[in-house]
């Protein structure tokens, strides 16, 4: 009756797939021309932070989609729970990224239930590089490119961390915080002369990262937490 | 001397076999109460009461491979059509009806395969407490929903006793505080009467003893999906601790 053991969600959707022959969108590269493959692997419109707090991790981001310079949407989630100890941020291709933000948490709950135990903090981070180097093929291609931030709760530290990849799925962690899309290089630059003095509360980081509209931390005892706000446009005055 | 095969006389040995190995099995209980609904059932050792998606969960008696074959499938197929689909599309008929129940019918007709010595209970969180759902679904296929609470024993009997006491019992919608006590009485009844052949009815005194007398070799386990909650997954165990104060009180 059953086909994986493993706990592998990738596994039983490949499995899913021969069987029935359905082809799933996450798993099949668009075949699109590889026009300027340097202008490709641009990330703009979007910025995602996350900074650590002495509660938690905090992750703030824009809520705005773009289609080339129209405005689609003002009101699409950037930041993301995939369970009760990590939060997703993403800049980039919206729909490219749920789909893999879909793929992750349905991965990482299966693991749980099947196996038993939830998948390690290096196992949930080695899914994320899995799924966005699957997703290479549409990056080159000018379609799909995306770039997450992943803020986790660590059990065994007993800590949030903040990583943050790179395109093709490396892995990187940051001490303090991680930004991405095309506001991260002012960001860091101006958070290293801000932040670094700022005290460590949240309201006082949040207020000086000047980035409005979506909000979400992961702090104990319940770790992923999404701010009642976040599901409003609140002016950035508020904060 | 050879007789010629029997598919009925197949049928009812294989049956029979089933039925012997399932009466030893510890039973298990489900209420909806108003922020959830409840599994509990006693383990001497592992696990008894699994989450197979976001508002399904699941607990069986019988043989443990098999109880595994089960809930893996589940939770293959849920978490398939999940993706694929959308998480409301993942439903407790359509994995109890589609997913098992067809399968289960085969291996137990097939008499070439064994056949699963299991009988689960599956529970499906709803918004509302009314649209909370329960299936049984037993070794040969068969499958039957129910509203408000269920029950899965060793016995026919076992499980008709059980589910005449909680009818009795639970005259409102319960919370998890008054669902918890009227559970483990439930759950001694089952018990007992699965180990009386031929008792009519187990009166509360006997389960509660028998309840008792199970607690110093068993754990009681108790699995609840909650309605509101702010944490991402809706099921949990209840920690021993919390369950303390009601075994206190028997």
């Amino acid at each position: 009756m059953t086909r994986t053991y493993s706990g592998d969600f990738y596994e039983l959707l490949q499995s899913y797939q021969a069987q029935t022959g359905v082809r799933l969108p996450l798993f099949s590269p668009v075949d699109a021309p590889n026009l300027a493959p340097n202008a490709a692997l641009e990330v703009h419109g979007t910025t995602v932070i996350a900074l650590k707090f002495q509660g938690g991790v905090l992750n703030v981001g824009d809520r705005r989609a773009t289609a080339a310079n129209a405005v689609m949407y003002d009101r699409a989630d950037k930041i993301i729970p995939l369970d009760d100890y990590t939060l997703i941020a993403i800049a980039g291709a919206y729909g490219r990224a749920m789909e893999v933000v879909r793929y992750l948490r349905h991965a990482f709950k299966y693991y749980a239930r099947s196996q038993l135990q939830p998948m390690s903090l290096d196992g949930k981070l080695q899914e994320v590089s899995r799924a966005l180097s699957a997703n290479l093929p549409n990056a080159l291609g000018g379609i799909g490119l995306f770039i997450p931030i992943l803020s986790v709760y660590d059990p065994d530290r007993d800590c949030g961390r903040i990583f943050f990849y790179d395109v093709s799925g490396a892995r990187f962690e940051t001490p303090e915080y991680g930004a991405a899309g095309s506001g991260s290089d002012a960001f860091v630059a101006c958070s290293t002369t801000s932040l670094r003095r700022a005290d460590r509360s949240a309201s006082d980081r949040w207020r000086r990262c000047c980035v409005r509209r979506s909000c979400c931390w992961i702090s104990p005892p319940t770790w992923t937490r999404r701010q009642a706000a976040s599901t409003r446009c609140c002016p950035p005055r508020a904060m | 001397m050879l007789t010629p095969y029997d598919f009925q006389e197949n049928l009812q040995q294989r049956a029979q076999y089933i039925r012997n190995r399932l009466r030893a099995g510890s039973p298990v209980i489900g209420i909806s109460y108003d922020n959830g609904v409840l599994l509990l059932a006693l383990k001497r050792r592992g696990r008894k009461v699994y989450e197979i998606y976001d508002r399904l969960m699941f607990s069986a008696i019988g043989n443990q491979a098999d109880v595994e074959n089960l809930r893996l499938a589940a939770i293959d197929f849920a978490h398939q059509e999940g993706f694929v689909r959308s998480p409301d599309d993942v439903t407790i008929q359509r994995v109890v009806g589609f997913a098992l129940a067809p399968a289960l019918k085969k291996a137990f007709g097939d008499p070439l395969t064994t056949p699963f010595v299991a009988r689960a209970l599956f529970a499906e969180l709803h918004d509302a407490p009314e649209r909370d759902q329960f299936y049984t679904l037993n070794y040969d296929g068969e499958f039957l929903p129910y509203e408000r609470f269920a029950a899965i024993g060793g016995t026919q009997t076992a499980e008709e006793q059980a589910t005449r006491y909680l009818e009795a019992q639970l005259t409102r919608l319960p919370t998890l505080e008054s669902a918890l006590p009227i559970a483990l009485i439930a759950w001694g009844v089952a018990y007992e009467a699965a180990q009386q052949e031929d008792a009519d009815s187990v009166s509360e005194d006997a389960a509660r003893n028998r309840l008792r007398e199970m607690l110093g070799e068993a754990q009681v386990e108790v699995g609840i999906l909650e309605r509101q909650t702010l944490r991402e997954n809706r099921f949990r165990l209840l920690a021993q601790e919390h369950l303390e104060p009601y075994l206190k009180r028997l």
